[in-house]
């Protein structure tokens, strides 16, 4: 009991961490390297360490914090990190064959054009029903382009540091992938 | 998709919903308020240091630009004096005049100081977020100074402990203003072109010159008038358009903002 508590508490202060870093870092890089998304690259590498369900949820939580720091209307943010990291968790478990950098790249790059295209589909039904008074779309687009690439380039980076120092990193089949159920 | 996943799916959305409800209504505020206060350190430090950093790389590249740029301060210098010997003479004429007509003193504004924290990090705008709120007697439309008076933006929400300014070169933001010229152009100063911002809808037979200031005119709710926000730039004008449009440099820049002061009433 006490240790599923402490378990909870080193979460919790870790999604505060990795939250801080996000926003910090948002404030500290030169733009356009600015828009590379911490919290994204964090939710990737834990989904390809752990591959467990429960990466949904601190994508939940964080986001929920992340809601704190932005202008947009409340929730679009939360719904939008959350049902993508969940398909991305469905993608890893039910197409992606192997766990490479490859992987990681495509993984990383599909998460973030679910995220933002969920975004921009919200914003633009709020438009239409008035809710927003204006959408600035080719910043939004833009700022997109941005994040997609220089999340993926980070993810990239910590994937190569990990496989260099751990093997769970090491190009393997993914065990839950459709080719397990081919096997047997 | 299976069963399951529907699910799995559908109570996520449920749940996320739930959240928006019970932010919406108002419940989840302590929650959200104790958050920010574990946040607020941490962020605040990288706020200020971002600053800092930012600062740090204007030094000058080299001896030649120290030089020009102190010559440049000396002439403003000389400039700052021979406009403060006519700004005397001016004020102590106005003073003169004011007691003549009987004018009434209007009661000084009421602000209420805070400090940056931090900014907004979504795409939607250029926005920065600030240490007091409604607990403070801030409220949604308050403008935001800096100094003796210089806008820079308007405050967007309010939460109990924090709120949030949409900064002037915001896409959104809108501030009715007048030109100190001769005519006295009145137009709407708008962001969303960077760094600058514009002035529109000035009449197009009105004389605008680059170095002209602009202040608020007063003719918005919430908004004195005679606020600084900035100097013109350059002037666009299309002579088969009905108005004119003026970039604009703002009085501060908006990116390295520590300080501030909500009018709160005026």
């Amino acid at each position: 009991m006490l240790n599923r508590i402490l378990k909870i508490l080193l979460i919790f202060l870790a999604l505060v961490l990795v939250v801080a870093f996000h926003v910090g870092f948002s404030y500290l890089l030169p733009y356009p390297i600015s828009k590379v998304n911490i919290i994204f690259t964090v939710i990737i590498l834990l989904l390809l360490w752990y591959n467990s369900g429960i990466i949904v949820w601190i994508s939940f939580f964080s986001n929920l914090f992340i809601e704190l720091f932005t202008v947009s209307p409340y929730g679009v943010v939360l719904f939008s990190s959350t049902i993508s990291v969940l398909i991305a968790y469905w993608l890893y478990q039910n197409f992606f064959t192997n766990r490479s950098i490859y992987a990681a790249l495509v993984l990383t790059a599909f998460t973030i054009f679910i995220y933002r295209l969920f975004y921009i589909v919200i914003m633009f039904i709020l438009k239409i029903f008035s809710m927003v008074s204006y959408v600035p779309w080719k910043l939004i687009f833009i700022t997109s382009l941005w994040e997609i690439l220089f999340t993926t380039i980070l993810v990239s980076i910590f994937y190569f540091i990990f496989s260099v120092f751990t093997k769970k990193f090491k190009s393997s089949v993914v065990e839950s992938s459709i080719f397990r159920y081919e096997r047997k | 998709m299976s069963k399951r996943k529907q699910q799995t799916f559908l109570g996520i959305v449920f749940i996320i919903l739930i959240f928006i409800i019970l932010h919406f209504v108002g419940l989840l505020r302590p929650i959200e308020n104790y958050f920010r206060a574990i946040i607020k350190p941490g962020i605040e430090g990288m706020y200020d240091i971002s600053i800092n950093f930012n600062e740090q790389n204007e030094l000058f590249k080299n001896v030649e630009d120290l030089k020009e740029a102190y010559l440049s301060c000396l002439e403003n210098d000389i400039n700052n004096k021979i406009d403060m010997a006519a700004f005397q003479i001016l004020k102590q004429e106005n003073e003169e005049l004011k007691k003549q007509l009987n004018y009434i003193e209007k009661k000084d504004m009421l602000t209420v100081g805070a400090k940056v924290i931090g900014k907004n990090i979504d795409p939607l705008g250029n926005t920065l977020i600030l240490d007091r709120g409604s607990n403070s007697g801030i409220t949604k439309n308050n403008p935001v100074i800096v100094g003796e008076g210089v806008m820079i933006g308007k405050i967007v929400r309010v939460e109990d402990k924090t709120s949030v300014v949409r900064l002037i070169n915001d896409n959104q933001s809108k501030v009715a203003s007048a030109l100190i010229n001769q005519s006295k152009s009145i137009g709407v100063v708008e962001g969303g072109y960077g760094i600058s911002i514009r002035m529109n809808y000035i009449p197009q037979n009105e004389i605008i010159k680059v170095g002209d200031m602009v202040i608020t005119s007063g003719l918005e709710e919430n908004v004195p008038s005679g606020l600084l926000i900035g100097v013109i730039e350059a002037v666009e004008k299309e002579a088969y358009q009905p108005f004119q449009k003026a970039v604009i440099t703002p009085s501060v820049d908006l990116t390295k903002i520590k300080q501030v002061l909500v009018i709160t009433e005026f």
